[in-house]
């Protein structure tokens, strides 16, 4: 049965530098969160924390309705998978998957059952009894899951387990892991550095910086909707364009003013005072081509990125380099010029100053 | 034979023969290694035949050239001093050997629990280790020297029934030198066994608490199993310094009482010095050297193995 | 299912003063007593009068600090009729460690940078050669090595102990720096050889700078090995050049007269002062030394 966990007004540190300072944080029975944020954010640290291995300053931890700041982490009905797998060199997987349980004292044919699911889910029956350094990268880790799985938890935490895989092992066991999480219905919380990890595995996404989350929502919505320029900047491949520019709100809309011109932002209202702001456009709100209907401009391409599917320009607009999605086959060459649609419509406007979202 | 960098480029590699040119070797670099080559063949492999040979001679005071096949060898074992040398290093080298490993290994684990000032109980546990076996073997004499040392303070003290007088007691006066040489090995122990130690992955001793695992249960299942290397270069360590124990002997016990600390390294000095009987000595040095080798060649050879499977594995 | 949350799980933050902390501090408290002991009574013994020694009682401190046993041992004390104390023999020990050790830490530096970026032919089976030969038990040396240096006219003198400490270091120093230039990257070694550097200029102006480190380790090492050698002293040094070791023993074994224990306990202090010092303020490297050097004997 999924549980939830909370984090309430969460302190953690070492010695007297804190890394997480009053964090709240409510992940949802069965749901699968992902903490994203770049290395040395505190992002272990708060998974470590759940799991018992770090000590609060303050605050608490409950998991389903218990308190459990001060409990065990063996008593706290979770899994862990870790980077370095840390399986037990000295034994061999069956072993691996079966020590913590034969030492907690679990019924033999208990241990048993649990071994075979485990092994069955992850396909390991051909490799139990081998020893782990006997086995691929990508097999230590389904080796490292299963270890979790015989648990019989209601609550699994990985910290970056994929990141010591090659990149063709990161998507399968990726995708192993989603079925898992479909299958067994538990809460996972897992951290990752990758945004492709995060974007395709979470139900909501929490980023992280400094020990602080920026941004709490789903993948779409942290794609569409970046709470603030971090965010914006950190989402995204190839990143969102960003424009400088001043705010002139009006009555029946807006007026955006950046050195690429004057734009008219129908439908959109901001107060009225000039503000000086950050427009962020996807790539793919910059359409190639005139006619588009959308606020207009002229461009010359300087790179062309194709990358099979879809090919990324990158075009030279005054003193700005924007980035624009296009189809695979586009037939444009350097040096072109070009007329650019910008979907300020859709655009994100970030308060300059605070680099916060402006709704 | 030694622990390579896994970072280093194998030996076979062409890029290395290439780059380090084979080929132009310089002068300079043979005559650099003269000296070692020197010492290598004349002394180390050289005196090393020389005294098999002598060994195999009926040589006494003078090297005599006359071939007398194992008949040094049968005089030696025949020679009661020389079986009694043997038990006793049997009866020392097993004590020292476990009780350094023992003491030191959980020495090492102590100082590897987070403690407060752990450089400080690390160097005060190594510090009998800068002391020459001549300075250790003293300190313990006076020690338990039934007049001056802890046996007289204590019974001074009113506990008239204590005793702690090992040296002076032919039954325990080889527990009293492998009591010296624990207490000055065992810090070198802790070194090797706290470099083992913290060698290994912090995410492991998560994956332990995560599991419930008793910390007893963590350390003999999981952490000693992998110390495998450390242990092996202690014991290999600890084993050479019983085999050629001889000044420890010399300081605290001089052999004695009686012949109950006598020694084969002891033993070769004197036949070689004071009794100058250079067949028992030669033979005795021989019979030395090929159980030294028949410890350590094993053991560097598993060691060469063990890296280089880590090398190929990682 | 079991519950997987006891009631244990709740409640206040537990004490952090468990009795498993406590046993470990105990642990080494009495660890740090057993090791700390026979050193401290050596060091108040050796400020006691003879009288308060006899009265035993070890661990306390003397009455008055009396450093007269000291001057006696470091200036008067009798090895048999030689009544010097152990300064004839600390400063054999300083002519023996000084060269001895200097020279086995060149010896080992140029050998291990010949053999770790040079490879020449037969490098290998020098290395395990030199390996091996540190394991063998230096017995099996003696009567040879004495022979020899009697040939050479070394036998009983300075030059003699000198070179017989450099020859049995040569395996330990080595070993040290081969696996020290190991880890350093062999594009440096290219670089150097691109641009004109031969084998001298290379190792003079770029690798032994570079080791640095290794030749503290391996000087710490050499210099305390040698400064506690008692055996080749005693066979090689001949009665001008005794080491502080072999001058210390004899002092201790003298039976004319009554035993001096505070006399014997401050040269037996002397003798340990200088590689103890050392210890005390290269802690690390010592420690660096050891494991480096652990791969041999
Ligand atoms: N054991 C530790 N002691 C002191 N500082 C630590 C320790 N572990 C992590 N830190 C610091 O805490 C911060 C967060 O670390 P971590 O949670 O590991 O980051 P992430 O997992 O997001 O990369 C970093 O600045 C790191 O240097
Ligand atoms: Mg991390």
């Amino acid at each position: 049965m999924p549980v939830p966990v909370s984090l309430r007004s969460v302190d953690i540190g070492y010695g007297a530098t804190a890394v997480v300072k009053n964090l709240n944080l409510e992940i949802a029975a069965g749901e699968f969160l992902v903490l994203l944020g770049p290395s040395g954010c505190g992002k272990s640290t708060l998974l470590n924390a759940i799991a018992g291995l770090t000590d609060l300053a303050k605050g608490e931890v409950w998991i389903g309705e218990r308190n459990v700041t001060w409990a065990d982490p063996k008593d706290r009905g979770i899994g862990m998978v870790f980077q370095s797998y840390a399986l037990y060199p000295n034994m061999n997987v069956e072993k691996n998957l079966s020590f913590g349980l034969t030492v907690a004292g679990v019924p033999k044919d208990e241990i048993v059952r649990r071994v075979a699911r485990a092994s069955a889910i992850l396909q390991l029956d051909p490799y139990l009894k081998r020893r782990p350094s006997e086995l691929s990268g990508g097999q230590r880790q389904r080796v490292a899951i299963g270890r979790a799985l015989v648990r019989d938890v209601d609550i699994f935490l990985f910290d970056e387990p994929l990141s010591n895989l090659d990149a063709k092992l990161r998507t399968e066991l990726r995708v192993e892991i989603k079925k898992l999480h479909h299958e067994l219905a538990s809460t996972m919380i897992y951290v990752t550095h990758d945004q492709v990890e995060a974007m395709t595995l979470a139900n909501r996404i929490a980023i992280m910086r400094d020990g602080v989350i920026q941004q709490l929502a789903t993948p779409r919505e942290i794609y569409q909707r970046p709470a603030n320029l971090f965010v914006a900047g950190f989402i995204g491949s190839p990143a969102m364009n960003l424009l400088k520019g001043t705010l002139l709100g009006s009555d029946g809309g807006s007026l955006f003013r950046s050195s690429l011109g004057e734009f008219d932002l129908p439908g959109k209202a901001f107060p009225a005072e000039p503000r000086e702001v950050v427009a962020g456009l996807r790539p793919e709100q910059i359409i190639v081509g005139a006619g588009s209907g959308l606020a207009e401009i002229e461009a010359t391409i300087s790179v062309i990125d194709a990358m099979g599917p879809e090919t990324v320009i990158w075009c030279r607009a005054r003193e700005n380099l924007l980035s624009a999605r296009v189809a695979g086959d586009f037939p444009g060459q350097v040096d072109e010029g070009i007329t650019l649609g910008l979907d300020l419509a859709n655009a994100s406007f970030f308060d300059q100053d605070t680099g916060q979202r402006l709704p | 034979m030694v622990d390579q960098p896994a970072a280093r480029i194998p030996a076979s590699s062409p890029a290395r023969t290439r780059a380090t040119g084979r080929l132009r070797l310089p002068v300079a670099a043979l005559a650099a290694l003269t000296p070692a080559w020197l010492i290598i063949l004349l002394v180390y492999l050289g005196t090393t035949i020389w005294t098999v040979q002598l060994s195999l001679t009926n040589s006494r005071m003078l090297p005599s050239s006359e071939f007398v096949g194992l008949a040094q060898y049968e005089r030696l074992f025949g020679t009661a001093r020389w079986t009694i040398s043997i038990q006793n290093l049997l009866t020392f080298g097993v004590v020292y050997v476990v009780g350094a490993l023992v003491v030191g290994f959980l020495l090492a684990v102590a100082v590897d629990r987070h403690v407060r000032f752990e450089s400080m109980w690390r160097t005060v546990f190594l510090y009998p280790y800068a002391l020459s076996f001549i300075v250790t073997g003293l300190m313990w004499q006076w020690l338990m020297n039934p007049e001056i040392g802890i046996q007289a303070t204590m019974r001074a003290a009113g506990w008239t029934w204590f005793t702690f007088d090992w040296t002076t007691k032919s039954s325990m006066a080889i527990y009293a030198v492998a009591l010296a040489g624990i207490w000055q090995s065992a810090g070198l122990v802790m070194v090797l066994m706290l470099a083992g130690l913290r060698g290994i992955d912090a995410d492991l001793w998560r994956a332990t608490r995560i599991e419930g695992i008793p910390l007893w249960r963590t350390y003999i299942s999981i952490v000693l199993p992998q110390l495998g290397p450390s242990i092996a270069t202690a014991f290999m360590l600890l084993t050479m310094g019983a085999v050629r124990t001889f000044d420890l002997v010399v300081a605290l016990t001089n052999g004695g009482p009686g012949q109950s600390t006598e020694v084969p390294a002891k033993f070769i000095m004197d036949s070689l010095f004071a009794r100058q009987d250079l067949g028992l000595a030669t033979a005795g040095a021989t019979v030395m050297l090929a159980t030294v080798m028949a410890v350590t060649i094993p053991i560097l050879y598993a060691r060469d193995i063990w890296a280089r499977r880590r090398a190929g594995t990682i | 299912m079991r519950d997987p949350f006891p009631q244990s799980a709740n409640g206040p933050r537990p004490d952090k003063v468990t009795p498993a902390r406590l046993g470990l501090y105990a642990f080494l408290v009495i660890a740090a007593l057993f090791f700390l002991l026979p050193a401290y009574v050596m060091l108040v013994t050796s400020f006691k009068s003879m009288e308060e020694i006899r009265s035993a009682q070890i661990f306390s401190l003397p009455h008055l600090f009396d450093w007269s046993a000291w001057i006696k041992a470091w200036s008067s004390a009798c090895a048999g009729v030689n009544c010097t104390g152990v300064s004839a023999g600390f400063w054999n020990s300083v002519k023996i460690t000084i060269p001895a050790t200097v020279l086995s830490v060149l010896l080992g530096a140029v050998t291990g940078y010949a053999l770790s970026f040079w490879r020449p032919p037969g490098g290998k089976i020098l290395f395990a050669a030199i390996t091996i030969g540190g394991f063998i038990p230096l017995q099996i040396f003696l009567f040879p090595m004495v022979r020899a240096t009697a040939m050479l006219g070394l036998y009983n003198s300075l030059a003699g102990i000198v070179l017989v400490h450099v020859v049995f270091g040569l395996p330990l120093t080595t070993l040290l720096f081969r696996n020290y230039y190991a880890s350093i990257p062999v594009e440096l070694f290219k670089a150097a050889r691109v641009d004109g550097a031969g084998f001298w200029r290379i190792f003079v102006s770029l690798m032994l700078p570079l080791s640095l480190p290794m030749l503290i380790v391996a000087g710490l090492m050499q210099m305390t090995g040698i400064w506690n050698d008692f055996l080749l002293g005693l066979v090689f040094a001949g009665r001008d050049n005794l080491p502080m070791t072999v001058q210390l023993n004899n002092i201790v074994t003298t039976t004319t007269g009554q035993r001096e224990y505070n006399v014997h306990m401050a040269a037996t202090v002397l003798t340990a002062l200088v590689p103890l010092v050392a210890y005390f303020v290269s802690g690390r490297w010592f420690v660096r030394g050891i494991t480096a050097g652990s791969v041999k004997g």
